[in-house]
């Protein structure tokens, strides 16, 4: 295990997945921000609330976390414990503990989106009750961003 | 304990201490465990991560993140540092003081504690270190003061207490302003004391004319918290709202009062805040599905029993829960910790007559004090890297700053009135 780190040039496809990833997250971001403050505006200068005020960003909130997932995942930024140098001082041993976490990171990103996916699927036909969108618009969000994720951890997130 | 909850307990333990990201620790865990009882079929994994964060409430975490951002590049941060050296930056020990005090005003604008060491020690840290103070006192101090961020309102740590107890968040926040201060004034205290000792000297000699000037750049700074805390308590909008009014307001200042936000900034701000909430709520996501087996599996009734069982004193009670937040909060993310404990303890909290926003607001000062020790101390970490200095430097002058924060910890514990009076 020698490639731990590949210094200086990062691999193209790693870096567009992480630029649009936070890219989509931060249009969300802007998007959810612009309307919450609409809805305060229009409660008390309109003195009306909007039927979709609060449905909407929460989509948009699911959708941005796991968007904005991507990129921990493309940088290798989520929390950790930090433990493994007190315990581990190899660097040889490291890095294979490394690698054998970015698998289970992709365990888990695999069934989070599998499962999002035949959720959405199940729960597409039924309707949300402010704006009567599918309920599997939610779901949608896990396999759409657990694609991406795997893909920046292959393209070399799994050795940051 | 069946043997099952036992695989899930040990495999989230074992990937945390591999360096498992924490959210794909509690994931996993969960993962294994659904697979091996019949509990439920494996598709609640997409079902309760999605519900944990689908919350109007949760909205103020990212929110309250981009307020922050936007008002440190914004100039409100540069602000707030020159009226505290107006004020106290002269005496020996002031810089350190100035240093304390800001973070404190600081944390009251940017909800988190690692933004806020960030935001104020990439400031004061050169200043400090031109006069003379060791780095590693620098950033001890500054550690623990950033830490104040999760306990003075507007705090994300308040919020998910707050979202996952259904306990009002608006007394959450005004319920913590006592303690946040008192416990900023004891970091003061300790600060000054050291830097006399060692005659680590002060800023620029005071003058009105300097304070007056100081006072007119951080008006607008100095009314952000009283906006948000002030519309929250009294009514006029939720937290979520409270926090999009808090990006508009350092959006308006930032571009028409002190001129220093362009857009491509805010764009970039806007894609730190998007990585920082996909790290944070995706802990919430993994976090709802470890909880539901933990509730599946009547693990806060176990509590209940083990507690009850061993004292009928509410103090020692809440000494125990104390004690395991401490210790968790030495390795684990503050978010997950209240995330997973939280719902264990509520029904010990019931049994024993605490107040759940009290007991909030200790959990939030233990988690302060659990961000500043190794070895995963975040607010530390962040603080001697923005020194540049080895984490280990900073451990020699540590104990007298987590000396004081434990002391107001169980001043509150024995006097609840200086946290519930203001409910």
């Amino acid at each position: 295990m020698t490639h731990v780190q590949s210094s200086g040039q990062p691999n193209p496809v790693l870096k567009a997945v992480d630029a649009s990833a936070r890219w989509a997250c931060a249009l969300g971001i802007a998007a959810f921000t612009a309307i919450i403050f609409y809805v305060v505006f229009a409660r008390w200068v309109l003195s009306s609330t909007p039927g979709w005020a609060e449905e909407l960003p929460r989509i948009l909130l699911v959708w941005t976390t796991f968007l904005g997932a991507v990129s921990g995942f493309a940088r290798g930024s989520h929390f950790r414990a930090g433990l493994l140098p007190l315990f581990a001082r190899s660097e040889r041993v490291q890095s294979w503990v490394r690698l054998a976490m970015a698998l289970c990171s992709a365990i888990f990103l695999a069934v989070i989106g599998y499962t999002g996916w035949q959720l959405a699927m199940l729960t597409w036909s039924n309707g949300t009750t402010a704006l009567d969108l599918p309920v599997g618009l939610f779901y949608l969000a896990l396999p759409v961003s657990a694609v991406p994720a795997l893909i920046a951890l292959a393209a070399g997130g799994a050795f940051k | 304990m069946s043997s099952s909850l036992l695989v899930l307990l040990a495999g989230f333990g074992v990937l945390v201490l591999l360096d498992a990201p924490i959210a794909v620790a509690l994931g996993l865990a969960s993962i294994l465990y659904l697979t091996i009882t019949d509990l439920a079929p494996l598709i609640v994994v997409a079902q309760r991560s999605v519900a944990g964060i689908d919350s109007f409430t949760l909205l103020a975490i990212p929110l309250f993140l981009f307020a922050g951002l936007l008002m440190v590049h914004g100039g409100l941060a540069p602000r707030i540092v020159a009226l505290f050296s107006a004020l106290v930056g002269q005496r020996k020990g002031g810089l350190a003081v100035v240093m304390i005090a800001a973070c404190m005003l600081f944390g009251s604008l940017s909800g988190s504690g690692v933004a806020d060491v960030v935001a104020i020690g990439t400031m004061m840290m050169p200043a400090l270190k031109d006069k003379g103070y060791a780095p590693g006192y620098s950033a001890a101090a500054l550690g623990c003061a950033g830490s104040l961020g999760t306990v003075i309102p507007p705090s994300i740590v308040l919020i998910v207490y707050g979202a996952t107890t259904n306990t009002s968040i608006g007394k959450l926040f005004v319920a913590s302003i006592v303690p946040g201060i008192l416990l900023g004034l004891g970091l003061m205290v300790v600060a000054w004391l050291i830097a006399r000792r060692k005659g680590w000297g002060g800023g620029e000699p005071f003058s009105f004319a300097n304070l007056a000037t100081a006072f007119r750049g951080a008006a607008l700074a100095l009314l952000a918290p009283v906006l948000v805390v002030g519309g929250i308590r009294s009514g006029f909008f939720t937290p979520t709202e409270a926090a999009s009014i808090a990006v508009v307001y350092a959006l308006f200042i930032g571009f028409f009062v002190y001129r220093e936000l362009t857009l491509a900034i805010v764009f970039r701000l806007l894609r730190e805040t998007a990585e920082m909430t996909g790290a944070i709520l995706l802990v919430i996501a993994a976090a709802s599905v470890f909880g539901w087996i933990l509730a599946a599996e009547q693990v806060p009734q176990l509590a209940v029993s083990l507690i009850s069982g061993a004292t009928e004193s509410a103090t020692i009670a809440l000494f125990a829960l104390m004690s395991v937040v401490l210790v968790l909060g030495t390795f684990m993310e503050s978010i997950a910790i209240i995330l997973i404990l939280a719902p264990v303890f509520m029904p010990v909290l019931a049994t024993y007559g605490i107040d759940p926003v009290y007991f909030g607001v200790l959990l939030t000062i233990n988690l302060a004090i659990g961000a500043n020790t190794p070895p995963l101390g975040i607010d530390l970490m962040a603080a001697c890297r923005t020194g540049g200095i080895p984490l280990s430097d900073s451990f020699g002058y540590l104990v007298p700053f987590l000396g004081v924060m434990v002391g107001v910890l169980v001043l509150l514990v024995l006097a609840p009135q200086l946290v519930l009076f203001a409910i």
